[in-house]
């Protein structure tokens, strides 16, 4: 969708080039994350796509055009744009923010109005409420919101976003990329995202391109980035803690386990007997008739259960569940925190999807780096 | 006391002689705002020529009035009329407004024209319709700076040729009629007052009130 | 018109006008200086700080009073002469020079007065370390101004016989005689250029030694 052609940038007041010789492909409905230190062209490399910057040699092209041979006043109504100071407009009220491309684009004005409502909504914002505001009374997370409607209002296919959500608290900006992931799966736009946050690139990118000195050092997806970065600065960029970093990219349903022993909350003690005789594990999830969830028992509890009857007082409920959209990060820190081997992931309120156990985590991670470290040789670096 | 007397049994002569202020005053302030904001948008993009036009204009406004209006009538063709009187008041107002208008346009937060220029506008329509209104503050208060200054030196005017309030002033001094002197002063005073008030309400129609109160 | 005739104007009486004028700028601006600096100062001293935004607004507003209705106020308390030139000239210098100094006081960081303090400098020394030298460019600013515009209003201390470059321009009106009026304007707007060139450079020095 987006291509980059041996890209270079110079300004004459830089030996270096800021941007070269760049080469790379961004896919239809994907999010690409520039990342790196700052000064290594990713902002360059984002605004020569709606030339704001013209590159001194190479070719970009955007759905097959070349970007360079169009009226630039036509490519920019066509690709949304968001940078990280909003750059509002601060003498027009929020409707005519949003409005401006469509109207550059002369829509009617009843499309337009029906476009904002629906932008607004779809960012989180209450139309009526909002609409006749003035930015200046807008806070840092509502102004960033109308800054993504108002690149959205066209309906481009494409959208460039400098650093969206760098100018915001942390709450705020956790909540924005949430919102914005979720946008993202409706919508499905191509994006190219520039950000100095390595855990931001991570969150928010389908694939990340890592740029070091105008050069394109690593374009890959968030998993083989933290597995296998390909030089030591990129092992450098990441950081120390990349392992904690796969957890929290590895989503729970990669050591999900949907069949394991379970036993009947109706059951005879002999047979739960039975069933931890031929377990490993200390404890065993209880379910009832319908397969619902009811809790656990531990193994040292039957061995004090005496009699055959009144096993199941012993079951004890699971202090916490784990939705199927959940990290391994979240359920590491939920085992830590209720210092528990396993937890049950639940989708919705009563559908048991499953179990997750921290040996699972340990040995697929350990298992993840090792095949790295082995094919790691063949691997090509960009 | 006198001079109440003296306003109160002359209202019509006053009321003539403030009409006069007015009217050249509106001739000389639409001239000034036409030509001088036009060249501060000229010269907006280029920081030598505005440095220029600058160094002429503050030189010009070093001029004493006295010496400027005496420079013009001394030019064949303007003499002693009403246009160097307007020639005057609009060379004076050079300097503010085009300062204002140049600072102002140049002011614009530089994210506000990335997102402008990123969404596909062109350079003129950013100029009409994020630019000029952004600036509108400013400029409108280079334009009031003009104004109340143009008030003061209308007074001066009397000396070549215009029938003013500048001329209550001018013949009591001549003939040393101190409440003459004083309605004139006084009278000249609140015209500059009202202006104030007048710029507070254009202020009103003219600014978005998403900026309103952001430029004092 | 006749140049030559001009220049005939310029040695006849030129230069003994140049320094009448440049007297009556002088001395009215020395005045000026050596009384609204210490008004401007006590302005913003206790008890009378409390009052100094009034005070500017004031001082702006008798600003906008034309420079013609100042001379010619005290003619019929004063009457007419040098004296009565001198004492107009002076009021009306006195305006830009207090209003900058009070503003300029009034404007240097409170910061770096709260540190003067906290250091345990006494107001005395505050004021003549501190807050003179870091408004001395806006003091400066309004000196220039007030020179600029008395350079200006003394053209009118004719009108009250106090002398000066006005003679040449306003007897050159009534008479008609184009080459006094262009004679007397070109010296009195370059005697004014000068000075707010001079005076600007003194300016640009000062700020310049202060901010680097």
């Amino acid at each position: 969708m987006i291509q980059f052609n041996r890209v270079t940038k110079r300004y004459s007041s830089m030996a270096r080039p800021a941007v070269d010789g760049l080469s790379l492909d961004v896919r239809e409905g994907e999010t690409c994350v520039f990342v790196g230190p700052s000064g290594c062209g990713k902002t360059t490399t984002l605004k020569m796509i709606n030339r704001i910057f013209e590159p001194t040699a190479g070719e970009i092209f955007v759905n097959g055009e070349n970007v360079l041979t169009q009226d630039q006043d036509q490519l920019r109504q066509g690709i949304g744009y968001v940078i990280q100071k909003t750059g509002l407009f601060p003498h027009y009220t929020v409707f005519e923010n949003v409005a401006t491309v469509p109207r550059l684009l002369k829509w009617e004005e009843g499309r337009v109005a029906a476009r904002v409502r629906e932008l607004l909504e779809l960012v989180g914002l209450d139309p009526d409420e909002n609409m006749q505001k003035f930015p200046r009374e807008l806070s840092g997370g509502q102004s960033q919101r109308v800054g993504v409607a108002r690149a959205m209002a066209a309906d481009p296919p494409v959208m460039l976003m400098d650093e969206p959500f760098g100018a915001v608290d942390p709450i705020t900006r956790t909540q924005l990329q949430n919102e914005f992931l979720t946008l993202q799966q409706k919508v499905r736009k191509t994006i190219c995202f520039v950000t100095h946050d390595i855990d931001e690139a991570i969150k928010m990118g389908d694939r990340i391109a890592i740029m070091n000195h105008g050069q394109l050092v690593q374009y890959d997806t968030p998993e083989n980035l933290l597995l296998a970065p390909a030089d030591d600065f990129v092992a450098e960029f990441i950081g120390s803690d990349r392992s904690l970093k796969v957890l929290s990219l590895l989503p729970v349903r990669k050591v999900l386990k949907r069949q394991f022993r379970m036993v009947s909350e109706t059951a005879e003690l002999s047979t739960v007997r039975a069933s931890f005789d031929a377990s490993e594990r200390n404890r065993l999830v209880v379910e009832d008739e319908r397969g619902n969830l009811v809790g656990y028992v531990s193994r040292s509890d039957m061995d004090k259960a005496g009699s055959a009857r009144g096993w199941n007082r012993f079951i004890k409920p699971f202090p916490a569940f784990l939705p199927p959209e959940a990290t391994l990060r979240d359920a590491l820190a939920v085992m830590l925190q209720h210092d528990i081997g396993a937890v049950p992931v639940m989708e919705g309120r009563r559908r048991f999807m499953g179990m997750i156990y921290l040996d699972d985590i340990r040995s697929y991670v350990g298992e993840a780096y090792q095949e790295r470290d082995s094919d790691s040789s063949t691997q090509e670096g960009a | 006391m006198r001079a109440l007397r003296y306003f109160v049994n002359n209202l019509d002569r006053i009321g003539g002689y403030a009409a006069q202020h007015a009217v050249l005053i509106v001739i000389a302030i639409v001239i000034a705002v036409v030509v001088w904001v036009s060249v501060g948008i000229m010269v907006r993009n280029s920081r030598r020529m505005a440095r220029g036009v600058l160094a002429v204009a503050s030189l010009i406004m070093s001029v004493p009035s006295v010496a400027l209006y005496g420079i013009l009538v001394s030019i064949p063709g303007l003499g002693l009329s009403r246009q160097s009187a307007v020639l005057a008041l609009v060379l004076y107002a050079m300097l503010p407004i085009i300062r204002n208008v140049y600072v102002a346009l140049n002011g614009v937060d530089p994210a506000v024209m990335e997102a402008a220029r990123g969404m596909g506008m062109s350079q003129r329509r950013i100029l009409f319709r994020v630019q000029l209104p952004l600036a509108t503050p400013v400029i409108l208060a280079g334009v009031r700076v003009s104004v109340v200054m143009m008030v003061g030196i209308a007074t001066l005017a009397v000396f070549i040729g215009e029938r003013n309030l500048g001329v209550l002033i001018q013949q009591g001094l001549v003939r040393t009629r101190s409440d003459m002197i004083i309605v004139g002063a006084v009278i000249v005073s609140v015209f500059a007052v009202f202006i104030d008030y007048l710029f507070n309400k254009l202020e009103r129609v003219l600014v978005s009130p998403g900026i309103r109160g952001d430029a004092s | 018109m006749n140049w030559e005739r001009l220049l005939d104007v310029v040695r006849e009486e030129g230069l003994q006008l140049v320094v009448q004028h440049l007297e009556l700028v002088g001395i009215s601006l020395f005045i000026a200086i050596i009384v609204a600096l210490p008004v401007g100062i006590l302005v913003t001293r206790f008890p009378l700080d409390r009052y100094a935004p009034q005070i500017l607004a004031f001082l702006n507003t008798a600003q906008g009073v034309p420079s013609l209705a100042v001379v010619a106020i005290f003619l019929p308390i004063m009457g007419i002469g040098r004296v009565p030139s001198l004492f107009a000239l002076t009021i009306y210098a006195l305006l830009p020079i207090a209003r900058n100094t009070i503003a300029g006081i009034e404007g240097v960081d409170p910061d770096v007065m709260e540190a003067a303090r906290g250091m345990g400098m006494s107001p005395r020394r505050v004021l003549l370390r501190i807050e003179l030298p870091l408004a001395l460019p806006v003091i400066i600013a309004g000196i220039q101004t007030s020179a600029v515009l008395t350079v200006g209003t003394a053209t009118l201390a004719h009108l009250i016989a106090g002398g000066g470059l006005g003679r040449l321009i306003f007897s050159g009106i009534s008479m008609h005689r184009p080459e006094y009026i262009i004679a007397g304007s070109l010296m009195t707007a370059a005697l004014a250029i000068l000075i707010d060139q001079v005076i600007g450079l003194i300016h640009r020095w000062i700020s310049a030694r202060y901010s680097g």
